[in-house]
């Protein structure tokens, strides 16, 4: 098989969610001499791409965005070791579902598409507090992502926002929100500056305000 | 003088038709639960969770300050879960969380006495004296494919749809079972069993994966529900558009709709399907009475006969008094033209 033949079976194997044939074809990929940042961009990484792709447009549902993604880290766990050191990335971003809110799908699967799309992801996991969002952005993330399922916990985004004022960092980070219960109206209202509906759109959002 | 039982059991019994001849006065429920009573009756969040007495209290003083058509027991999402052997953790005023998945320790509970299944059998049992029996008293009961995916573990059990179909039928059968247990138990204690299913939504998986996981299941119960002489309901959270007709196919005599256009809603059920909703929830917590008062006269205007008047997923516990007095008067003043 050439490479391209083999990095058009990664990625649609990926988007097939056949982790095992995704397993095979990077030990494939690395025994053949394709480079493994290659590999994992135009492999892996492109077959995530259209599954986002698919779920953008509602041809696949959150087990199959799972199963892809598990399929996806199971071949970036063969490449991962044989990357160059500094891969040419996009820039660091950092998420997370605010206090009180444990509803972590949907920003696992932002996740998932924002690695997908190159950006360095930095998951501050479930029930954040506020102090974690705000060291984050000390460590000199670009963007944040924050989202909440729940309306009881949605203020706590407004409270991210007033403590990386107060801590004079406002201005150095793009600050998404996201989450069943929020829309474009709320993230003005708390001052956002950005806002997605689902993962897909928040992939183009943090494109759209760190580039 | 039994006015609310009337209310809904004149929408079982009668054919759209005949509503309409008569010009029935609508029925309405916002969907008034634990964590919304809770604050409206100054109480922590956890005892009213844990303690019969007060869950049954605090239900009843919701349904007294605005007098509406059905009152439903229903503490979270957790609590077939937790008697099933999930561990969780319930916090002071929040809704619980599930801390670790039962997983392969999962076993089937027994309604009397495991964790807080009692708790809402007692509640359902104490609200039937508190009310006279002047109101159908709902049990919510989860179903069965959001309680197999606590008994998994959410993200696990979505993604075992995809890769181990068969470890997924596996909890979707204990959790089936372990309902049908409980939905015997709430008929006994005098409620009516209400199925609500938040994570079968058509927003987290496919149309296939309801008609192939969810739904069978659902039938079961549904079918175990009729068996035992009684009528029931189903409410699936979030985006129900493409799957509709599965939900009716459940069997379930009531729809409860979340948020999604009540004209298409109306026009795939047909005139005859009961259908509950779906006054915006953001709407509530967030509108004004006006606003409120405009999309339930949209919804019943839809929506009649069949149709129970109500808020779209469960009141949040920062809606104004005054928005869900508005959804209820406004089905109390509503005119047939």
């Amino acid at each position: 098989m050439n490479p391209t033949d083999i990095l058009d079976r990664m990625a649609d194997a990926v988007l097939r969610m056949a982790k095992d044939e995704v397993l095979q074809l990077c030990e494939q990929a690395l025994a053949q001499g394709i480079a493994a940042d290659i590999a994992l961009e135009q492999g892996l990484a492109r077959g995530m791409r259209l599954v986002g792709e698919k779920f953008a447009c509602q041809e696949y549902f959150v087990p199959e965005v799972l199963a892809a993604a598990k399929a996806m880290y199971a071949g970036f766990d063969i490449l991962r070791e044989h990357l160059p050191r500094t891969p040419a990335r996009r820039s660091r971003i950092a998420l997370g579902v605010v206090q009180g809110d444990i509803h972590d799908i949907g920003k696992n699967i932002v996740k998932v598409m924002a690695q997908a799309a190159g950006y360095e992801v930095i998951d501050l996991g479930r029930n954040v507090p506020i102090e974690q969002f705000v060291n984050a952005v000390r460590d000199g993330v670009a963007a944040i992502g924050m989202s909440a399922l729940m309306t009881t916990t949605m203020p706590n985004m407004a409270k991210v926002i007033e403590a990386l004022k107060r801590a004079g960092l406002r201005d150095q980070v793009k600050v998404l929100v996201g989450g069943a219960p929020v829309n474009r109206l709320f993230a003005e209202k708390i001052g956002a500056d950005g806002y997605a509906p689902d993962a897909h759109n928040a992939v183009r959002e943090i494109r759209r305000l760190t580039e | 003088m039994k006015t609310k039982l009337t209310r809904i059991t004149r929408l079982l019994d009668r054919s759209a038709a005949e509503l309409i001849k008569q010009q029935i006065e609508p029925a309405v429920f916002p969907i008034v639960v634990a964590n919304c009573a809770a604050r409206l009756a100054g109480e922590k969040l956890y005892r009213v969770l844990t303690d019969a007495e007060l869950l049954s209290a605090v239900l009843d003083h919701s349904y007294r300050l605005f007098d509406y058509d059905l009152v439903m027991v229903f503490a979270d999402v957790l609590v077939e879960a937790e008697a099933m052997g999930c561990q969780i953790d319930i916090p002071e005023d929040e809704p619980p969380v599930l801390l670790t998945p039962a997983g392969n320790h999962a076993r089937i509970a027994d309604p009397q006495r495991s964790e807080r299944m009692p708790v809402i059998l007692a509640a359902i049992c104490k609200l039937r004296q508190l009310t006279a029996d002047e109101v159908f008293i709902l049990g919510s009961l989860k179903g069965p494919f959001s309680l197999a995916s606590f008994l998994a573990g959410p993200e696990e059990f979505l993604a075992l749809l995809v890769e181990a179909p068969e470890q997924a039928d596996h909890f979707l059968r204990l959790a089936t079972e372990n309902q049908k247990h409980f939905a015997r138990a709430i008929i006994q204690a005098g409620g009516i069993p209400f199925i609500g299913d938040p994570m079968a939504s058509g927003s987290l998986i496919s149309r296939e994966h309801f008609a192939r996981f969810a739904l069978p299941c659902l039938r079961e119960l549904v079918a175990e529900i009729h068996a035992l002489g009684l009528w029931t309901g189903l409410h699936i959270c979030g985006d129900t558009t493409t799957i509709l007709d599965l939900l009716a196919a459940s069997g379930a005599e009531i729809l409860s709709i979340d948020d999604i256009s009540m004209e298409l809603v109306r026009n795939r059920l047909g005139p005859e399907q009961i259908i509950m909703g779906n006054v915006s929830t953001t709407l509530l917590a967030d509108g004004t009475p006006a606003e409120v008062q405009s999309a339930a006269e949209k919804c019943l205007a839809t929506a009649l006969p069949k149709l129970i008047l109500a808020s779209a997923c469960d009141v949040p516990p920062s809606t104004p008094p005054a928005n869900i007095q508005t959804l209820i008067q406004t089905a109390r003043r509503w005119q047939w033209s």
